[in-house]
């Protein structure tokens, strides 16, 4: 009579088969699966930047330059913008909206959209909890660090020119092992009113 | 000894480790399943892979976007009058100097042009280039030397034309509202403007193209309204 | 079943193939994590494109905001395709339609689609009006013209009168007859054109020289009316201070304004003032301060600037001083302060009586013009250029109506047109009744009305006088950096030809 059950060789390679297939698999898998989490996670981060800069930019672009504030800032920037948009007409003349307001919250990395912000029918929205409280490569020492021939420029910074608005915007986000990502995008948008 | 010919009868093992069904895979088995799931692994990873090159040509077409936007928004704030000679290809028109304006073409971080190509956008008008004869002084300018050229040249112009045929923008038409196609050159006195804000780039599925088409025009703003007071200020004496 | 292996032992059926059960368990698994994902990132590619489809859809929206507003322009309706026939730019389609909201201002809503984008940009326009400073020196009845006056022409840009050799170019209009005289102490000058209403003339009396055409409109020239601010009538002023009495800037009424003799009046820009009456007493001196900004003056009732009084203007440039009379008046509108003034005076239903030696560098319109004396009258030629941004139309508001995404990527599709039988967006605009008259190439007179897209409008030279759906057409300007033809009220081209 055979004896049942596998003999310690043939346990052993098997075992050991079994362990250097999954092993390699499980690494391969990690691998790409580490790789497409970071590459995911700055892909986000930028189509989430450039989300929000749209949205910004489409808020902004019915604005009129004479009720834009800061009405003129370049070289400089803010890291908020005032604006009025136009709503239509009524007998002959343009009517406005109610103030409104894109900004920064100061030490939250929030980017709000607010309407009537202090006043009677106030509403606060907010766009993004992703926001660097400075953009990328820069410092608050009074100098331009990121070479954008800008100073101290915030996280979300406006730079007005002429008709223009520069809107730039860093957001970060942590990835595995604690590392810091940022990612910095830009647009341009002109007031048509 | 028995033979071969007469079969033991089969007997029931007696241990319950006996009678136990035989534990395991066996080698077989386990290969297969390896197999399967190696497949099925590599299927993941296939997918990750297809997942990430989709990602990246997307993200690559919105930089695209952006960038045309940022061209297109840029003229917007440039005096209409003035944008075709600054976005285009001769930087001599340039109307705050040779060279001053930002060109017909333009980087895109992220982006690079295709093989051959200078760069990744272009800005294109309703435009030709045009062989215009340039005087080599004439007598007007050289005082009394007299007339003639003194051996002119043909300089490349280019210039706005109503009879350009390009169907993408719309052309040809009218561009100046008197209601006439003509071939004459209207770089400076157009009042609507097509234009084609084109990107392509070297990606690392192929090559890929993406371009925004719109018309600008000049909207004139009226001045704002005074503003109505209540009441009549009094009038007072300059001291 | 029992299987049995090779060694005789047996396998029981239910544990045959768990190897397979247990792979399966994980293949399974790991499609279950590849389905999550691919719709994760299916999703995020969606929003991509329609983001990117979105902004093309603006674009093309602007567009037709943009073909819609030449249009208009050119005073077509406004009406650019439908949903049901849009035009075609690029790979996406526009159409725009235009509502009237009052006499004059319409408003415009253009919808671009493109792949999944979809947007809807409104704008409000008020239409051109023909500018009246580019008729000169007009009167809409008779006028006659003193001994010893000029009526001369410079270019403000080009700096002082004075200092220009070039003076032709006036323009001395009427609908009526036109008389000029002069003698041989005191010669009239004309430097330009004189042109009485059609089927008038103009009569020349002693010492005068014309230096250009005489000869008669083809059409009657209309004076529109001026429109008067709303303001608060603030109560009568008389000054009589040796010190300035300032006229702040905004818009402000005053029931009248007397200024006594020696005193001054200074009106700040930019201002909108609203007079009864205005009497300047001789020495009395009036100075419209226009460094901030320009200055419109409407005296409602009646002008009295008597002799030896001062008007005059901080600029030398007439566009931004324009002192109106908007209805009839009692009494004539008396001018006879000295200058300079730089400006126009338009009084189209009052009779304008010009004093002996006023000068006014700009253009004078008024319904009539009284000469008492030699005046001087330089039409500033820039003026007609400045009157022909009037004509343009102007934008009152642009807005972002929606944008979105649209279920499909063919917009096409979704109006159910066919991409290849759009018109191109020159050709969509709606067809209106074109009346117009005009000389072709050889200078022969024609008229036509009918269906605008029925008129070849390659056999015009030059425009007349033309209505769109009876709305007069204002063309854009011909200047020196814009070219197109220009309908000049009073103006006769030349005529080589028959005219029939």
């Amino acid at each position: 009579m055979r004896r049942a059950g596998f003999t310690l060789i043939e346990a052993v390679i098997a075992l050991a088969l079994i362990g250097l297939v999954v092993t390699k698999l499980t690494l391969v898998m990690e691998e790409a699966r580490r790789a497409h989490q970071e590459e995911s996670v700055a892909l986000a981060l930028q189509d989430q930047a450039m989300i929000l800069l749209d949205k910004i930019a489409y808020a902004i672009v019915g604005a009129s330059r004479q009720r834009l504030d800061p009405e003129q800032l370049a070289p400089l920037s803010a890291a908020e913008i005032r604006f009025q948009i136009s709503l239509g007409v009524e007998d002959g003349e343009p009517v406005w909206s109610d103030p409104e307001i894109i900004g920064l919250a100061e030490g939250s990395g929030q980017l709000y959209w607010g309407q009537n912000v202090g006043a009677a029918g106030e509403r606060v929205v907010v766009w993004a909890n992703t926001v660097s409280q400075m953009l990328e490569d820069e410092l608050l020492n009074g100098e331009d660090d990121n070479g954008n021939d800008l100073a101290d420029e915030l996280g979300l910074a406006f730079v007005v020119d002429d008709k223009s608005v520069v809107i730039r915007l860093t957001l970060e986000n942590v990835r595995e092992g604690g590392e810091r990502l940022q990612v910095t995008r830009e647009t341009t948008v002109t007031c048509r009113n | 000894m028995l033979s071969r010919g007469i079969r033991r009868p089969r007997s029931r093992p007696t241990t319950a480790l006996a009678r136990a069904p035989r534990a395991g895979l066996s080698i077989l088995e386990v290969l297969v399943t390896l197999s399967i799931l190696v497949v099925a692994g590599s299927l993941f990873c296939q997918m990750l892979i297809s997942g990430r090159r989709i990602r990246l040509v997307n993200h690559e077409k919105t930089l695209a976007a952006d960038a045309a936007r940022v061209v297109l928004e840029r003229m917007r704030n440039t005096p209409f009058l003035e944008v075709y000679r600054d976005y285009n290809e001769d930087p001599t028109d340039d109307p705050g100097g040779n060279g001053t304006g930002p060109g017909s073409t333009f980087e895109v971080e992220g982006l690079s042009p295709m093989d051959g190509a200078s760069a990744v956008g272009r800005v294109l008008f309703p435009s030709m280039a045009v062989q215009v004869a340039s005087g080599g002084g004439g007598g007007g300018k050289l005082g009394g030397l007299g007339g003639g050229s003194l051996g002119g040249t043909t300089v490349t112009q280019y210039h706005v034309r109503e009879d350009l045929v390009d169907a993408r923008l719309g052309m040809p038409r009218d561009l100046t509202g008197d209601n006439r196609i003509d071939s004459a050159n209207h770089s400076a006195d157009y009042l609507l403007l097509p234009v084609c804000v084109r990107l392509e780039w070297k990606s690392g599925t192929g090559e890929r193209r993406f371009e925004i088409v719109t018309q600008l025009g000049d909207f004139l703003m009226r001045p704002a309204a005074l503003a109505l007071l209540e009441e009549a200020p009094v009038l007072e004496e300059a001291q | 079943m029992k299987a049995w292996t090779r060694n005789g032992d047996r396998i029981d059926a239910g544990r045959r193939g768990s190897a397979l059960v247990l792979s399966l368990i994980a293949v399974a698994t790991v499609v279950v994590l590849s389905a999550s994902f691919s719709q994760f990132a299916s999703a995020v590619a969606d929003r991509q494109a329609q983001a990117i489809d979105k902004k093309q859809a603006f674009y093309l929206a602007e567009a037709g905001l943009t073909e819609a507003f030449a249009g208009f322009t050119c005073g077509k309706s406004g009406v650019v395709g439908g949903p049901e026939a849009p035009a075609l730019l690029g790979d996406g389609l526009f159409w725009v339609e235009a509502t009237e909201l009052m006499p004059g201002i319409f408003r415009l809503d253009s919808t671009g689609m493109i792949g999944s984008g979809r947007a809807r940009l409104s704008l409000v326009a008020q239409r051109g009006i023909d500018g009246i400073a580019a008729l000169g020196v007009f009167s809409a009845g008779e006028v006659m013209v003193k001994a010893g006056s000029v009526i001369d022409a410079y270019d403000s840009t080009l700096g002082a009168y004075a200092g220009q050799a070039d003076k032709t170019g006036a323009a001395l209009g009427s609908n009526g007859t036109v008389t000029v005289v002069g003698t041989q102490l005191k010669p009239t000058t004309i430097q330009g054109d004189v042109t009485p209403g059609s089927e008038e003339t103009v009569q020349v009396l002693g010492s005068v020289t014309i230096s250009g055409s005489t000869t008669p409109a083809l059409t009657t020239t209309e004076l529109p009316e001026v429109i008067v601010p709303p303001v608060t009538m603030g109560a009568a002023q008389t000054h009589a201070s040796p010190y300035p009495l300032i006229v702040p800037p905004g818009k402000v009424g005053y029931e009248s304004l007397t200024v006594a003799a020696g005193a001054e009046v200074v009106i700040h820009g930019p201002a909108q003032v609203v007079l009864g009456s205005l009497t300047l007493a001789a020495t009395a001196q009036l100075t419209f301060d226009t460094s901030q900004g320009p200055v419109r003056l409407y005296v409602e009732e009646s002008v009295d600037l008597a002799a030896g009084s001062v008007m005059t203007t901080s600029s030398t440039n007439p566009a931004e001083v324009m002192f109106q009379v908007p209805a009839a008046t009692a009494q004539p509108v008396a001018l006879r302060s000295s200058g300079p003034f730089h400006g126009v005076i338009y009084a189209p239903q009052t009779t304008l009586l010009l004093g002996a030696g006023f000068e006014s560098f700009g253009a004078v319109v008024a319904q009539a013009m009284t000469f008492e004396g030699a005046a001087k009258l330089h039409f500033d030629r820039n003026l007609a250029a400045l009157a022909a941004d009037d004509v343009l139309p102007v934008m009152l508001s642009w807005r972002l109506d929606e944008l979105g995404s649209l279920p499909g990527s063919n917009p096409f599709d979704q109006l159910g047109v066919v991409k290849g039988s759009l018109a191109k967006p020159s050709l969509a605009h709606a067809d209106q009744t074109l009346s117009i008259d005009y000389y072709d190439a050889l200078n022969v007179y024609h008229q036509y009305v009918g269906l605008e897209s029925e008129f070849d409008w390659s056999v015009v030279k030059t425009v007349i006088f033309a209505t769109r759906d009876g709305v007069e057409v204002l063309f854009p300007r011909a200047t020196s950096t814009k070219t197109g033809t220009y309908k000049s009220p009073g103006v006769l081209p030349i005529v080589d030809g028959p005219m029939i």
